[in-house]
């Protein structure tokens, strides 16, 4: 707000001194040429000249300080780690703008333009729209005075607020709509910014989910869901690897995932009913009522994923120290924000299928950068890795052209492609390719890092952005990221695919990105006078 | 090599049964849910200590396909007490003599000499019986179906069985596999007493049989497990029924979380479906799709095949490819050979194969053409045809004529991978004469019946 304040004065007094200016060149020094005019009109109005240098440096001033805004955001801690789509980033490039725009064709009709609950539609609304200045929320998951969580409001804009003018929201916006506006709803109130938002604990049902946890290692849950929930047990992996009879347990972790519903009530009939004609067979007889609550309970809280993953496709490398040399399974990676896609099938030519058996349907990329090298962690699940099986891998494929789409895999000519490849047990390598017959390998200018545990790989690549044509800071280029798993017939196009994200270098924000701004500033003023000195006699 | 187009259309003609001819529905042996054998007479089958280790370590065998079910020894004991109480009263098979129960150390010379005779009179059996194309035995032999057809339906491994599989149920289980387990991949043999004996003694006595680590200890005794008190039993049921052990499968007493399989029709006796299913041809063989595909595929076989050939081959099989898989002798009676002979003749036909070699009868000169054909293509590198030299890589054509119906003859020599796109039968690219020449020649191939 400030930055625009700022813009608006630079602005009117910068208008200001050009139109004196002008008026002096039009009035008072007809016959001179051009540049004398101008000269000349500057030289007799001294408090216009300093007027349109103090437009300059104010305007260098705020646009310097919008580039220091338009860095990422302080990285958080999820509370208890969650990776979830609620803690997805929002596009920040021009977040405001898109927000508000949104905002005002949407909101603020019955908000109002300032938030204040005060939009032209309602005269005699009752109950009266929130007012967001106030920040008075009623529906928190937060303790009684405080503010909601920003899931609180996604979910109300999501939903809506049935019996009241207020529309479930998620009928006509995208996810990331959405969160652009709960982002926005935020900005009317400063409280947002420091105040503590922990989510009320539920005694009763966070003690039932623990006593479910014993109840899940009586009943064997894990033979089939596995230790995690990752649907990884060994009756399942056994069955599909050693059998050829694939018989998928739930991968619990993935509430959206679930066909009958992930309320603990929907948990709580699957588990007392069964699902027929799989191994899911009914629990009724087997665990009393209150053990089989329990049960629900404690699978609703393996969940990680309650909602699939939106459109969102940008890969904020997040600005971090020098140190930021994490290995894929470091505890740091938990505090960077991470982008969920979606895996989807590939149109396979011949034979003429669709390739339908993704092992994992998201994979979550995550990736940090302090100015000169870069970090990618990609994380999915894949029940088994080793022994006798083909080698699991992954490859990121990088386009130098940003805005287009990408073209082969393994590029074309005049379409490179720079291909990160990794595979278990095998040095990483870099390929350089302009078509299927044309692929350089190359010495990996890359280090690759992997971590299997618990059905879950993830594997971290670390290079220069350099070295990767087209990645600067604030520059997005798409970065495809292909998985391979070494159970499954994932080879050459028989894979899938994820939506292809780009990843952005956010510019860095803090002292270097302050000095900058008032560098800039002062050395427009101070050049603005050296320069004008210079012409006066 | 990808075969030419037109040898692909008429390897689909030809697999294409004549129309109007109904062909019969056979039971595809391995269209069956549970992988796992039948556990409710278990405890007849195995000796207690390996059931216990099974059950705690099911990778204590190289090459189970079990999953590690991480059963806590008391839950393996519980396991173990339900198992013992659904079975049926024991012991199965018939009876047998006092030395039976000792090793050949503690035998006095004349049960000795008894115990041998068995054993050696079983080795032959298990020659004749091909047991190693499903079984496999310590080292590299063997496990032929397993790892050419299914991984699913692999023969189990019989290098444990000798102190683990008890003498009464082996005896059922040769005579009649599908008593105990009824969608078994195993044939059944028709065995004499005597023969199904000696085969025990020689699965339980020989070396080759031997465990190559003992059972895991500190499991209960027999009497603990058979006389297991009520609670004991219960607790084992539940544990079975929270491991989900009926997905693999059939157990006494455990309700079912699959769908239930509808029961085999089994076909009337004295059919050629009952031969099948009773010897269970399609574990090898495929009609139409269905079956194994170890043994050669039997899609139009009776416009190929000789049916008097047939008819001997099934009651006693002949060498045909020397270097290649052999047929078991199954030891079909003379009505059963006749049976499946009729059956293949009049419904296993292929329209794409001729009865007859086209081009009229024929003629003495066309027979010396083929011969020197015969030689001077090359054929006897691979072939032996009863005289002079000869290989073995293909197969033994001293018969072919009894074998091979001339149409189907003179096809194979125009086009070797019309039927079978895998044949290794090099394609000459013989004349239309040239081919009717050989197959002349090769049609008086016959030894005398």
């Amino acid at each position: 707000m400030w930055a625009a304040l700022l813009s608006l004065l630079a602005c009117a007094g910068g208008w200001a001194a050009f139109g004196i200016v002008l008026r002096t060149w039009v009035v008072e020094e007809r016959g001179n040429g051009v540049l004398g005019r101008v000269l000349g009109a500057l030289r007799r109005r001294a408090w216009s000249r300093a007027v349109l240098l103090a437009a300059c440096a104010l305007g260098a001033g705020a646009w310097g300080w919008q580039r220091a805004q338009a860095g990422d955001e302080p990285l958080e801690a999820t509370p208890g780690g969650r990776l979830s789509r609620v803690r997805l980033p929002l596009p920040q490039g021009a977040p405001a703008a898109g927000g508000s725009a949104l905002y005002i064709r949407h909101c603020a009709w019955c908000h109002g333009e300032s938030g204040r609950g005060d939009g032209p539609s309602t005269a005699g609304m009752v109950p009266r729209p929130r007012d967001f200045v106030r920040a008075d929320y009623k529906i928190r998951s937060t303790a009684h005075g405080r503010l909601p969580t920003d899931e609180d409001l996604f979910r109300t804009i999501s939903r809506g607020i049935p019996g009241t003018p207020m529309p479930a929201w998620e009928r006509f916006l995208s996810p990331a709509e959405r969160w652009e506006l709960a982002r926005h709803v935020k900005s009317f109130s400063p409280r947002f910014e420091n105040e503590p938002r922990e989510v009320l604990a539920v005694p009763g049902a966070e003690a039932s989910a623990e006593r479910g946890r014993a109840s899940y290692r009586a009943a064997r849950c894990a033979l089939c869901h596995g230790e995690e929930g990752r649907g990884d047990g060994p009756v399942t992996v056994t069955l599909d690897r050693q059998w050829g009879l694939p018989a998928p347990a739930r991968d619990l972790t993935r509430g959206w995932t679930f066909k009958g519903g992930h309320e603990p009530a929907d948990i709580y009939r699957r588990i007392t009913g069964g699902m027929n004609g799989t191994p899911m067979g009914p629990y009724a007889d087997l665990l009393p009522e209150g053990e089989r609550w329990d049960l629900a309970h404690f699978v609703a809280s393996l969940d990680r994923e309650p909602e699939p993953p939106g459109d969102d496709s940008v890969v904020r490398a997040a600005g971090v120290g020098p140190d930021a040399a994490w290995p894929a399974d470091a505890p740091e990676w938990r505090r960077v924000r991470a982008l969920v896609v979606p895996r989807a099938a590939q149109i396979v030519l011949d034979p003429p299928l669709r390739w339908w058996v993704p092992t994992s349907d998201t994979c979550a990329i995550r990736a940090v950068h302090d100015g000169r090298a870069f970090a990618v962690l990609v994380e999915w699940d894949d029940a088994t890795h080793g022994g006798d099986l083909p080698a699991d891998g992954l490859v990121l494929r990088f386009s130098p052209r940003p805005a287009a789409r990408p073209g082969p895999f393994l590029g074309a000519p005049g379409d490179p492609a720079l291909l990160w490849v990794w595979q278990e047990g095998m040095a990483p390598e870099e390929w350089s390719g302009s078509g299927d017959e044309r692929v350089e390998v190359l010495r990996a200018r890359f280090e690759a890092h992997a971590a299997w545990s618990q059905g879950r790989w993830r594997v971290c690549f670390r290079g220069r952005a350099a070295d990767v044509p087209g990645l600067v800071a604030g520059g997005p280029v798409p970065m495809l990221v292909s998985i391979q798993d070494g159970s499954r017939p994932d080879r050459g196009p028989w894979k899938t695919l994820p939506t292809v994200p780009v990843l952005l270098l956010e510019v860095g924000r803090g002292p270097a990105a302050w000095f900058s701004a008032l560098a800039f500033g002062l050395g427009a003023l101070l050049g603005g006078r050296w320069i004008l000195r210079g012409v006066a006699p | 090599m990808r075969p030419p187009a037109v040898a692909v259309g008429l390897a689909l003609l030809v697999a294409t049964p004549l129309r109007g001819e109904e062909a019969p529905r056979l039971l595809n042996p391995y269209e069956r849910v549970k992988n796992g054998p039948p556990l409710t007479n278990v405890v007849h089958k195995m000796e207690i200590p390996w059931i216990w280790t099974k059950l705690r370590r099911p990778d204590h065998h190289p090459s189970a396909r079990m999953p590690p079910l991480g059963l806590a020894d008391d839950e393996a004991r519980d396991v173990l007490a339900y198992l013992a109480s659904v079975s049926d009263p024991g012991p199965p098979g018939p009876g047998w003599p006092t030395w039976a129960a000792k090793t050949f150390e503690e035998m006095s010379g004349d049960e000795a000499a008894e115990a041998d005779a068995l054993v050696e009179r079983g080795k032959g059996v298990w020659g004749r019986a091909r047991c190693t194309i499903c079984h496999r035995v310590r080292g590299p032999g063997g496990g032929a179906i397993g790892g050419f057809v299914d991984l699913r339906v692999g023969g189990t491994d019989l290098d444990f069985a000798s102190g683990r599989l008890k003498r009464g149920w082996l005896y059922d289980w040769i005579r009649d596999p599908k008593r105990y387990f009824p969608r078994t991949l195993m044939p059944r043999y028709d065995l004499t007493d005597d023969e199904v004996r000696g085969l025990v003694e020689f699965i339980l006595r020989d070396d080759s049989f031997q465990p190559a680590a003992p059972p895991d200890g500190g499991g209960p005794e027999p009497q603990e497990v058979l006389g297991a008190r009520a609670d004991r039993t219960s607790r084992g049921r539940r544990v079975i029924e929270m491991s989900r052990c009926v997905v693999c499968h059939d157990i006494r007493g455990i309700p079912e979380v699959l769908p239930p399989q509808p029961e085999d029709p089994a076909p009337q006796k004295g059919t050629f479906e009952w031969v099948v299913h009773d010897r269970r041809c399609l574990t090898c063989h495929a009609v139409s799709g269905r079956g194994g595909t170890y043994a050669p595929d039997l899609t139009g076989a009776g416009s190929r095949l000789q049916l008097e050939w047939v008819r001997e081959f099934v009651q006693r099989p002949d060498l045909v490819r020397p270097l290649s898989q052999q047929m078991p002798r199954f030891n079909l009676s003379a009505e059963e050979g006749a049976l499946v002979a009729d059956f293949v003749a009049a419904h296993l036909r292929a329209s794409a194969v001729p009865d007859e070699i086209p081009g009229g009868k024929p003629r003495e000169d066309e027979e010396a053409r083929g011969r020197e054909l015969f030689e001077s293509k090359g054929c006897r590198s691979c072939h032996g045809v009863g005289e002079g030299p000869g290989g073995v890589v293909g197969p033994d054509l001293a018969d072919v004529g009894g074998r091979l119906r001339p149409g189907a003859l003179w096809q194979h020599l125009g086009s070797p991978r019309a039927r079978n796109p895998h044949s290794q039968e090099p394609d000459l690219a013989l004349g239309g004469d040239e081919a009717r020449a050989l197959a002349v020649y090769l049609s008086t191939k016959r030894r005398r019946r």
